[in-house]
This record gives C-alpha cells, structure tokens and sequence, in this order.
C-alpha cells in the first residue's frame, strides 16, 4: 500500500473513532438524563460481554442471566452521578459493577450452601453459526470441562484470569477493576494460566488432533 | 530482544495491545526464534478455544433490563412514609408517626415522674426520723415544714387531672415568692409551739378522712390567696366574686364538717374549724365592690391570728 493512501486510512479510521466518540458521548447524557432508549443503545455492545464474565464467575447461564440485568440496572442508577476518567472506559466501569454484582451472590450462594451446575448450558446457543452434532458435542463438553478448570481456581486468580483471557482487557484495566497491584495481578495471572493448560491438557491434545 | 522479554510481551501481542516499536521487535524475534513461535503458537490456539466459549445472550434480555428499571422508578414514596405505602396514604402515615412520638414523650415522662417520687422519698426517710426524736429543735421544724409543703404538693397531683400528671406545668419560684412561702411555714411552727393542743395532735396520729382533708386545704388556700392578694396601682378595690363565693360554699361545709369531727370526738379539728369560721364569714359578708379599708381589716385579723398557718401546720 503506498504511503500516502496508508495515511489516508489511518485518517479516516481517526475520524470514525471520533464521531463515534461523539455519539457515544451525545447518548451517555441523553442516558444520563434517564432515557432508556439511548441507555439501552449505549450498554446494548457491552451486554454480551458483561454476560459472558459473569457466567465465567458464576458459573450458571440462569443466574448469570439475571445478575447481567441487575448489573445493568444498577448502571442504570448509577449513570447519572457517572464521572468517567479520561482513561477508564465505560466498559470497565460497567464490568467493575458485573464484578460486584456477581461477588455479592457468589457470597449469598456460599451461605445457601448451594453447588454451582452447568444445568443450563443445554439451553444456550453457541457461538457458531450451524455446528455439526459431534462439533457440537465437542463444544459443550469443552464448555464443561472449561467451566470446572475456572472454578479449581482461587476467586482472585479466577478474576483476572477471565478479565485477561476471555475479555482481553489491559493489566492496566484489570488493575482498575481489580483494585490489584500490578505484580500481583501478573502472578496470579501466569499461575491461573499455567493451572488452566495443566486441566485442559488431554483436551488440548484432542484439539490438535482435530 | 531475548526470549525472556520476548515471553512477556506475547500476550500483549495476542491481544493487539503491544505498541508500535514493541510489535516490530517481537515480530522480527519471533520470525528468528522457533521456541518462542512454538510458545505463541500454543497461546494462540488456547485463545481459539477459549474464545469458542462465548455464549451468546437471549434475545428477550434487554426487554427484561427495561422491565426492572421501570419497575425500580415506578411510583412510590420516599423516606420513612414509604414503609406504609401499602397500607396508607401519606396523611395517616404522618398521624401515626406524631401519635408514636407523642406516646414516647409521654412515656418517658411518666417514667421520670415516679423516679423522681422515689429519690424524694428517700430523701424523706431520715427528715422524718429527725422530726420524731427532735420534736422542738430548730432543725425539726424546718424538717416539718418542709414534710408538710411536700404532703401539699402531693395531694395537689392527686386532685389533678392525669394529663397534667403526665405533663406537669413547670413551676419556677423566684426569691421572693419562696420567702412568702416560707414564711408562714415557719409561723406555723410557732403557732404549734405556742398551742398546746396543736402540740399534742401533732404527736398523736391523725386519722382524717379525705372529706375533711380537702375541706382544711380549701380553707387554707382562700385563706392563704385573700391574705397575700395585693391592690393593683391604679385601683382602690379587689375583684372578690370567687373569693366570696367560695367562701360561702366552705361555710355550709365548715358546719358539717365540724358535726362530723365532733360526732367522732377530734377535738382539735372541731376547734380549728371553729376558728377559721369568723374569717370565712368576713369573706362572705364582703361586697364585690368594698374598698381597701373593708377588705384591709379583714386582711390584719387573719394575720393576726395567724389561722393560715395553724391551718397548714394541722
């Protein structure tokens, strides 16, 4: 690609970004002012994620389920007083509270003294767009096998493993959402890692060989 | 760069969030070293299947997310009023709030009330001793004064309203007034010292009944209000219309009573009724309208005879 034309790119993606971040901005204070509907057209982008990290935490697609929408709702409280830093995003912000919310059942669960299933992964469609029968198989055995490694794990390195490996956020964005140092976060992210592949080591062997 | 380096920075490169210099070195170190490909190579399938784990969100969630905020900013009222709002408007809720703050303070009076009863009584127990074994004594006198002053106070609160029982009105006496009071407690003393009949009785236990009780007090207190009452500046008379009214409702009483106490041989009750009936009948012979002469007169015949402390002291 010549110079010029690769300038010429950069620039208009500059541009994208930014209207974007106009936009973004227009719908936070028209949500901030209580509209639902530019509320729901801010967080819709972040609903499968924060969905996804809390199923991660729980480990029950209902519960998960439910406590996605509490998360959303307590955002929906909280937008108004909202002051973001000019280097947190909206997403952190929003799975700081995801990580509350499912901290607080995590510890009303442990007081009912109930055992987390995997009773409603039958029930979920997967990412894929038409899996055949034995992928499928696959893919939910994989989702069982990966949901009993996650929680093997301590609930720290349980965190920042999910935050780091299934939602890509930054050391610096675990360390905001944690509250974590940053060599503590690191540690327990490459023992949280090294236990992980220790786990799923016959199935990663499988893998390959698919 | 070394391979050590080079594992620390795999992981940004993974998730694109290396910078622009970082990203070039490790490219070029990892075309160059097989180990640390095979190392990314490795992380990057991990991610492949960790990433085919997503699970995607039911359709109808946003319409649920909706439903419960408009659940959360539905009516209701705030505050404490919000506790009955399903049970009561606001107005009942304000009621019953003020009738509970009302029933507390009133409570707790109550309850501050008897305390201070109780410490008085102790406070009682060795006056009254003194008085039994230093009946002449300077000390026992003022003991006696004040068991009687409190007797007073207590049959007032008995005659009293329940309410006012509960909230008394505040008294505050200033010096003065306290001198005036004082003093004829102190008179009655002497008065008891002098009469010896009054002298003995104080020694012998009375046994009055509640009739002749109160008729005594009522004769003391008009006795008591006709002798301090004060001429205004600018007037010549006294409003007497209560005063002689009273008056002649105590006489027709005062010869009942006086049959009553004869019939059950007190000697000394019959005789102090006998006393206080000529100052009642001065009272009662007053007019509305007398002048200052009329109503002075009558005013030194009762200090003269001291009746108002003989009164109290009995």
């Amino acid at each position: 690609m010549p110079a010029v034309a690769a300038i010429k790119l950069v620039e208009k993606l500059g541009a994208i970004t930014q209207t974007h971040q106009r936009e973004a901005g227009g719908l936070l204070e028209r949500a901030q002012q209580g509209d639902e509907e530019a509320f729901t057209l801010l967080f819709e982008r972040y609903a499968k994620a924060v969905f996804n990290f809390i199923y991660r935490m729980v480990g029950q697609s209902d519960l998960a389920e439910d406590l996605t929408q509490e998360t959303f709702v307590r955002a929906y409280k909280k937008l108004k007083g909202l002051r973001l830093q000019a280097n947190t995003q909206l997403s952190t912000w929003l799975i700081s509270i995801a990580k509350n919310v499912a901290r607080e059942s995590f510890r009303s669960r442990q007081a009912d003294q109930r055992t987390i299933g995997l009773e409603g992964v039958d029930k979920l469609d997967l990412s894929h767009g038409d899996p055949k029968p034995d992928e499928q198989l696959w893919d939910k055995e994989f989702q069982r096998i990966v949901q009993q490694g996650l929680e093997t794990l301590d609930p720290d390195k349980r965190l920042v493993f999910v935050l780091r490996v299934f939602q890509q956020c930054s050391y610096e964005e675990i360390a905001t959402i944690t509250g974590y140092s940053m060599p503590k976060l690191k540690t327990d992210l490459f023992r949280a890692r090294a236990e992980m592949r220790s786990w799923l080591r016959p199935y990663l062997e499988q893998s390959r060989e698919m | 760069m070394k391979c050590e380096e080079c594992t620390s920075l795999l992981e940004d490169h993974l998730y694109n969030q290396l910078g622009a210099a970082d990203e070039e070195r490790l490219t070029d170190h990892l075309s160059d070293c097989s180990e640390c490909a095979g190392e990314y190579a490795r992380l990057r399938r991990e991610q492949e299947l960790y990433a085919s784990c997503e699970l995607q969100l039911a359709p109808e969630f946003w319409a649920g997310v909706q439903a419960r905020i408009r659940k959360e900013n539905g009516p209701r009222v705030s505050g404490f009023a919000g506790l009955f709002n399903f049970r009561f408007d606001q107005v009942v809720a304000v009621v019953t709030c003020l009738l509970v703050v009302a029933g507390l303070i009133g409570l707790w009076r109550y309850f501050e009330m008897g305390r201070n009863r109780a410490a008085s009584e102790v406070n009682n127990a060795p006056q009254i001793s003194t008085l039994a074994t230093a009946e002449k004594s300077n000390a026992a006198a003022v003991a006696d004064s004040g068991k009687s002053q409190r007797a007073l106070v207590d049959e007032v609160k008995i005659n009293t309203p329940h309410w006012r029982a509960i909230f008394p009105r505040p008294v505050k006496l200033s010096r003065t007034s306290r001198r005036k009071i004082e003093k004829p407690l102190f008179a009655a003393n002497a008065v008891v010292e002098r009469d010896p009949m009054l002298l003995a009785q104080r020694s012998v236990p009375r046994d009055l009944d509640i009739v002749s009780t109160r008729h005594l007090e009522q004769i003391q207190m008009l006795l008591r209000s006709f002798e301090n009452g004060r001429f205004l500046a600018h007037s010549n008379t006294l409003d007497l219309t209560y005063e002689i009214g009273l008056s002649r409702n105590l006489l027709a009483r005062n010869a009942l009573v006086r049959g009553d106490a004869e019939l059950a041989g007190n000697i000394p009750l019959t005789r102090l009724l006998d006393r206080s009936e000529p100052f009642l009948l001065d009272i009662a012979n007053l007019r509305n309208n007398s002048n200052q002469k009329e109503i002075r007169m009558v005013k030194e015949s009762l200090t003269k005879a001291q009746i108002v402390a003989a009164l109290q002291a009995f």
